[in-house]
């Protein structure tokens, strides 16, 4: 198959731009500061492709974290991410420029061009990265993922490859300690897009629900039990979480849930990403429902509850109050 | 209208068991099944079977891989080709022996991959593919539908939205869109007794033997570290950050 | 020598594993509440092709054999036993007669019907007077021009109050008895939707188990057959039915396979979770003994069952081994259910606990299709055989 070439050898590291309300988004910041910890041990220039639309004022908040260079593509085209139009501009910039390490957010724009461009330049590509580092010896990446959500983690490697794309996800380097005193360039670059045609256009949200997923399928549950103290603020956090309600037993007594979203030995099995107990004490008979949650947290307003010594994050606080709290922070 | 869908297996998880601590992953019992997003794909593509449309289910992988396909069959392809290899693939190359196999195949007018895997989740595979054969690639889809040459998808962004392109195209149907159906067990006994598997070889396409060289390969596993049982959180703040940091949250 | 299960058998029980686990284990605990037997997953069951498991594919079913409907009573038997009894009655007994003794036209007309779940099927054998001692009923059917007029009732009739199909045994010549007279019917109990003329079936029992699996009288009274309806020979269907039997009691053999092996995986793992005296129930040697023996009797009973589902598609006698496995699979399975419950302490007395409800539907499985003290004198009989001893008149 046909690939395109870079021009030059590779070298330098990349980090493709986001932004986001015409602010760049934290995870840029992120890479960028990422970036220029491995470029100062490799003696490489830390380079930011940053695309859209009156986004040229934002390149110089990317020096302060680290960037050398910032090329700007800024074109009213590119106001909306489009993914024939962001590829082919990248594709023309990185021909032109020979980046050796490209870093892209792993977000839905990443997971839209990165693999596009790895395959259109034959590169390696690590994705959703959770931990990366440039090795140094063999010149390549290498990167954690997660497997089967995070229950253990593939160290993978791009070694091989004359160039090494990752995306990555959040919190991966940490907040970054801005230098306010660095400096850098930017570059303007032209493309012309009007070569570029996109093929697929956007019609438009739309109201769309998704087939009814089945408690035991569920990715995150908040569940109730007696002690919950006040069942609607349970019933909004799980909506704010996108996570199915459900219960332990006790609950049906009190009203909170149906029987048939009982979780434990007389009910459903589950094995959730997130699992929220709040107010449930934690019988033998519940825990054996949720023992296979990936992460569990429980609430309770007294110390001596076995589900507290079965959650990763044990709360000894009033359920409903935690979770009012808990909406507050994912509201913000 | 010829469709293909392109499928992968993974290693059921319920067999198995992380111990961190070890730092082992211990296969209990070695089942295979096909990947959820995978299974919503051939939901999708089997509701265009009343309009005439002809589904081909294509794999990559070793011997074991034969069930899968036969499972697609039974969920109404149509037929089912095997690409041969036992050797670790990466996407590039995947991609690369998918978009050979479509051109072989010929005159496809939609390839149907699964978003993520449970497995690894990188959905390298759609775009890739895309790329390859040179056609627009729609990723996280819930619906399609399809009027004339063009398709209309349905795609998760932080809500839906409705896009348009034009046929043939690469689309990645989420694993939520799947609706639980299950295979009719009438096809699944036709697909070991009456249909056969198509076994095509990576060396079949005339590829390079660096369009068949993966590019990002595994070199060894690790794990989180153990599970803290009974850690005690203040309060809903510091419970956040803990979220967070677990990246429990970071999807959003 | 080969253990392995084909490759459509392996792939049948893993879509058989799948369809019970998302639709039947879902609906099972509230329908034994109710007694409203799921009828939607039968008919979800049949659309997916799964009922006919054993019947050959010009019929409409899978093909796949006694095996075939082994594993799909297996893969029921582990996740609830009133459904695994209606589809029992209706897959395997309930149509088995109409296979074995009617005629190409007549399998033709009911046997796809029967598979695809538009119809249920029921057995109907048992009378008032006549349990263990199946050969003095009394069920009257009359010749009439091509037709035969039935009066009479049964009892205890599994899928009584749902089926459209019935196998039915009947006396036509009173003088002969069973043995001789008693001739085997396919009736249609229900036309466009409605009882047929003649025919009312009783209330539906109330039993210590099997809540959502209906059983019930069936009454018959001036009830017209026509003559092509008779499976087998006029005069032996009683023949018809015995064969029928044997067949049941190797595929039931396989439902209490899964019952008990339900109830040893279910008990390992609360044993390993639940905690006394600061330790897992299951570092307790009395406990780790229970686990022991329930792992040998179900390891015992697997081989046996498929063992005998083998000789059956192999054409080979099985009528000692279908007694076998009817017999030490009901034992079996109550044993294993009576020690998971006492692994489970209160919580396996539970009404909310699929385990108090395993144990009061399993207890049947050692009193229906010809108790166990019956099986004991047929194997006894066969064994006698062998030495050239008759022990029955």
């Amino acid at each position: 198959m046909t690939r395109l070439t870079f021009s030059d050898a590779p070298h330098d590291i990349w980090i493709v731009a986001e932004t986001i309300d015409g602010q760049l988004t934290p995870l840029t910041k992120e890479l960028t500061y990422g970036a220029r910890m491995s470029a100062d041990m490799m003696g490489f220039y830390v380079k930011v492709a940053l695309l859209g639309s009156n986004v040229s004022e934002l390149a110089a908040e990317l020096f302060p974290v680290g960037a050398d260079r910032v090329y700007v593509i800024d074109d009213a085209r590119l106001k909306d991410f489009s993914s024939d139009m962001w590829t082919q501009a990248l594709s023309d910039l990185f021909a032109a420029q020979s980046p050796e390490f490209v870093l892209f957010g792993a977000t839905s724009i990443g997971a839209a061009i990165a693999p596009r461009l790895a395959q259109r330049f034959g590169a390696g590509l690590i994705s959703n990265c959770i931990s990366l580092k440039i090795d140094d010896f063999d010149r390549c990446f290498i990167g954690r993922r997660n497997v089967y959500g995070d229950e253990y983690y593939e160290v993978m490697s791009t070694a091989g490859s004359k160039s090494h794309f990752a995306t990555v996800l959040p919190d991966t380097f940490g907040e970054p300690y801005p230098d306010a005193s660095r400096s850098g360039e930017v570059e303007n670059i032209e493309v012309d897009l009007n070569q570029i045609v996109e093929r697929v256009k956007s019609l438009g949200s739309t109201p769309y629900e998704l087939p009814h997923k089945k408690l035991k399928q569920a990715r995150r549950i908040v569940s109730v039990g007696r002690q919950v103290g006040d069942v609607e603020v349970a019933k909004s956090l799980a909506q704010s979480l996108r996570a199915e309600f459900a219960g332990a037993r006790e609950s049906i007594d009190e009203g909170y849930i149906d029987e048939d979203r009982v979780i434990g030995i007389t009910g459903e099995r589950v094995a959730p990403e997130l699992y929220i107990a709040l107010g449930i004490r934690g019988d033998t008979q519940h825990l054996f429902g949720m023992k296979d949650a990936r992460y569990v947290v429980a609430v309770y307003p007294e110390s001596d509850a076995p589900m507290l010594k079965h959650a990763d994050a044990a709360i000894v606080d009033d359920p409903a109050k935690v979770a009012k709290e808990l909406m507050q922070l994912l509201h913000k | 209208m010829r469709i293909i869908v392109c499928i992968k297996q993974i290693l059921d998880p319920r067999g198995l068991t992380v111990n961190r601590k070890a730092e082992k992953v211990f296969v209990n019992r070695e089942e295979y099944l096909i990947d959820p997003a995978s299974k919503a794909a051939l939901e999708a593509a089997e509701s265009f079977k009343g309009a005439n449309a002809e589904v081909i289910a294509i794999s990559i992988g070793p011997a074991r891989v034969d069930e899968a396909l036969r499972e697609a069959m039974a969920r109404g392809a149509d037929r089912s080709i095997l690409i041969r290899s036992d050797e670790p693939l990466d996407a590039f190359v995947v991609a690369n022996l998918l978009a050979a196999a479509i051109d072989k195949i010929g005159d496809v007018d939609l390839v149907l991959c699964g978003d993520r895997s449970l497995d690894t989740a990188c959905g390298e595979v759609a775009p890739r593919l895309a790329e390859a054969l040179n056609l627009p690639s729609i990723l996280n889809a819930a619906k399609i539908e399809i009027k004339e040459d063009s398709l209309t998808a349905t795609v998760r962004q932080s809500g839906f939205l409705n896009v348009e392109s034009k046929l043939p195209a690469v689309v990645a149907i989420m694993a939520e869109a799947f609706t639980g159906k299950h295979a009719s067990a009438w096809r699944l006994i036709d697909a070991y007794k009456k249909w056969s598997v198509e076994t095509w070889s990576t060396s079949d396409f005339g590829l390079s033997a660096e369009d068949l060289h993966p590019l990002a390969t595994k070199k060894e596993v690790a794990f989180p570290p153990e599970r803290q049982f009974g850690t005690q959180v203040k309060n809903a703040k510091e419970l956040m950050m803990m979220l967070k940091r677990e990246r429990i949250m970071s999807n959003e | 020598m080969d253990f392995e299960l084909s490759r459509e058998h392996e792939a049948f029980r893993k879509l058989m594993r799948e369809f019970a686990e998302e639709e039947v284990c879902p609906v099972a605990r509230k329908a034994d509440r109710t007694g409203e037997p799921a009828l939607d997953v039968i008919r979800k069951a049949g659309e997916i092709g799964l009922l006919g498991a054993a019947y050959p594919r010009e019929y409409g079913g899978l093909g796949l054999g006694e095996t075939g409907l082994c594993v799909l009573m297996e893969e029921l038997g582990k996740i609830d036993t009133s459904f695994t009894t209606m589809i029992g009655a209706h897959s395997g007994i309930g149509t088995a007669p109409i296979y074995l003794g009617g005629s190409q036209a007549i399998k033709e007309k009911y046997l796809p019907d029967l598979c695809s779940g538009k119809k249920i099927a029921a057995f109907a054998l048992t009378e008032p007077q006549a349990g263990s001692d199946a050969a003095s009923i009394k069920l009257r059917a009359t010749r009439e021009g091509d037709s035969y007029i039935l009066d009479g009732s049964k009892m205890w009739i599994t899928n009584g109050p749902i089926a459209n199909v019935m196998s039915i045994l009947a006396i036509t010549d009173p003088a002969l008895g069973a043995r001789g007279g008693a001739t085997a019917f396919v009736i249609d109990t229900r036309q466009n939707g409605s009882l047929a003329d003649g025919f009312t079936p009783g209330k539906p029992e109330h039993k210590m188990g099997l809540h959502s699996s209906p059983t019930s009288t069936l009454n018959f009274d001036n009830f017209r057959v026509p003559r092509e309806n008779i499976l087998g020979q006029e005069g032996l269907g009683f023949v018809v039915m015995m064969q029928t039997l044997d067949l049941g009691r190797v595929s039931l053999g396989a439902a209490t396979l899964g019952g008990a092996q339900a109830a040893l995986q279910q008990s390992m793992e609360y044993a390993a979770l639940r905690e006394q005296f600061g330790r897992p129930l299951a570092h307790n040697q009395s406990i780790q003994f229970m686990i022991a023996d329930m792992a040998a009797e179900v390891e015992a009973l697997r081989s046996l069952v498929y063992r005998t589902a083998w000789l059956v598609d192999s054409g080979k006698p099985f009528t000692k081994e279908a007694g076998i496995c009817k017999l030490l699979g009901s034992e079996i399975a109550s044993r294993c259910i009576d020690r998971a419950v006492q692994i489970h302490g209160a919580l396996g007395y539970s009404r909310d606990f699929h385990i108090e409800r395993g144990y009061r539907d399993g207890r049947i499985t050692e009193i229906f299709e010809g108790t166990n003290e019956i099986q004991r004198i047929l194997i006894a009989e066969q064994m006698f055989r062998e030495v050239g001893v008759k022990i029955r008149p």
